[in-house]
């Protein structure tokens, strides 16, 4: 049963996303961040979908665990184009675009080719701990990508607030999604870990870009060397 | 079962470098901003003068008293977790490794004065609420 909390996360997070995109749109922005203004677009759809399987099937049914799990899992790998679209801003003086490409389509033929292998090998155990492992295995990719980046931002310098605030609130998302999803694994029966992070955490991305984009001009730049977590002054 | 474990273990070791960079962003970008006079007045921190980490929560009790701003309490309980994590690396790298203490209560400083730059902000909020129910 879904308590008055749980709507309003719910409201605040739909909210956010559609921000995310009417904002880029009012700022002729939508074509600059592509990839994040399209995922922001499922997100959305996402969270109406939710409300629509819970209000006709109920939170326990069968029909909304397999849409949350295999809908999320889509998302997710439509959010890795979301980090690739990181990836072609901060390579974007050095003219690489093709290579970041190439590496995301290499990515995805792979992630589906895995996925499918899975699925295949397992199709007669498709039950919500197989989409758990998947779901935890698929964030970790994507946790892997965002730190390379990271690493990127570091290495080239990157002055540009606003890409090194999107690309850190992503490594925030992913890191905090595949601990949850791990320690799901884990244990299971854990309530916090079923039914009090996976909100919160679905939350941090939306507020986090739609408060980079709003608040953080383009043409802002910081030097990176302050930020790394390991460096001491 | 295992598996789980190490993924676990690497998310939150990932987890807690892109907290503590992206709170050092937010810090970072506090530090740029200078105090309105309202907010010297309410804070007691005079130009020049630096803001010792312990201060942290009086500024914070006095941000509450405000009313919010549409984004800030989401970044402040961010701001908030960062300052109890660097308390904790405080304490724990103090009699070991001081350069690191150092870091932490530099660190702390600019969480107290994010706060400050935090309680402007609302500060200046209220006002416009106020002039715009007194011309309404």
């Amino acid at each position: 049963m879904l308590g008055p909390l749980d709507y309003f996360i719910w409201i605040l997070s739909f909210a956010l996303e559609v921000f995310v995109v009417v904002y880029s749109l009012s700022r002729r922005q939508f074509a600059r961040y592509l990839t994040l203004n399209l995922y922001m677009l499922g997100l959305a759809m996402y969270t109406v979908g939710c409300f629509y399987f819970i209000n006709t099937y109920g939170l326990s049914s069968l029909a909304y665990r397999y849409f949350y799990y295999y809908f999320d899992s889509l998302l997710t790998v439509l959010l890795y184009f979301s980090v690739f679209g990181l990836y072609q801003h901060v390579f974007e003086e050095m003219h690489a675009s093709k290579y970041v490409r190439a590496a995301s389509l290499m990515l995805l033929s792979g992630t589906a080719i895995v996925s499918f292998l899975i699925v295949r090998q397992s199709q007669d155990h498709l039950t919500s701990r197989f989409v758990v492992q998947l779901s935890q295995n698929l964030y970790f990719v994507g946790l892997v990508l965002t730190y390379v980046l990271w690493g990127a931002v570091m290495k080239l310098r990157e002055t540009r607030t606003r890409v090194i605030q999107l690309v850190l609130a992503l490594g925030i998302h992913f890191s905090a999604y595949s601990a949850t999803y791990a320690l799901r694994n884990m244990f299971p029966d854990l309530v916090l870990v079923r039914t009090v992070l996976p909100p919160l955490v679905g939350t941090w991305l939306p507020f986090a870009w739609a408060c980079t984009l709003w608040r953080i001009p383009e043409e802002a730049r910081l030097a990176t060397a302050r930020l790394a977590a390991t460096h001491a002054r | 079962m295992m598996f789980a474990a190490i993924i676990f273990v690497i998310s939150m070791y990932l987890f807690l470098q892109f907290f503590v960079s992206y709170c050092r962003l937010q810090v970072a970008a506090g530090r740029r901003v200078d105090l309105s006079e309202a907010a010297r007045e309410a804070t007691g921190i005079h130009e020049g003068q630096g803001v010792s980490g312990e201060e942290f929560l009086r500024l914070r009790r006095l941000v509450e008293l405000c009313p919010e701003t549409e984004t800030d309490t989401y970044k402040l309980g961010a701001i908030r977790a960062y300052h109890a994590f660097l308390g904790v690396v405080r304490i724990l790298c103090g009699p070991v490794m001081p350069a690191a203490a150092a870091w932490a209560s530099n660190e702390r400083s600019g969480c107290a004065y994010y706060a400050a730059v935090a309680l402007d902000a609302r500060i200046a909020n209220t006002r416009r609420m106020l002039e715009s129910d007194l011309l309404a």
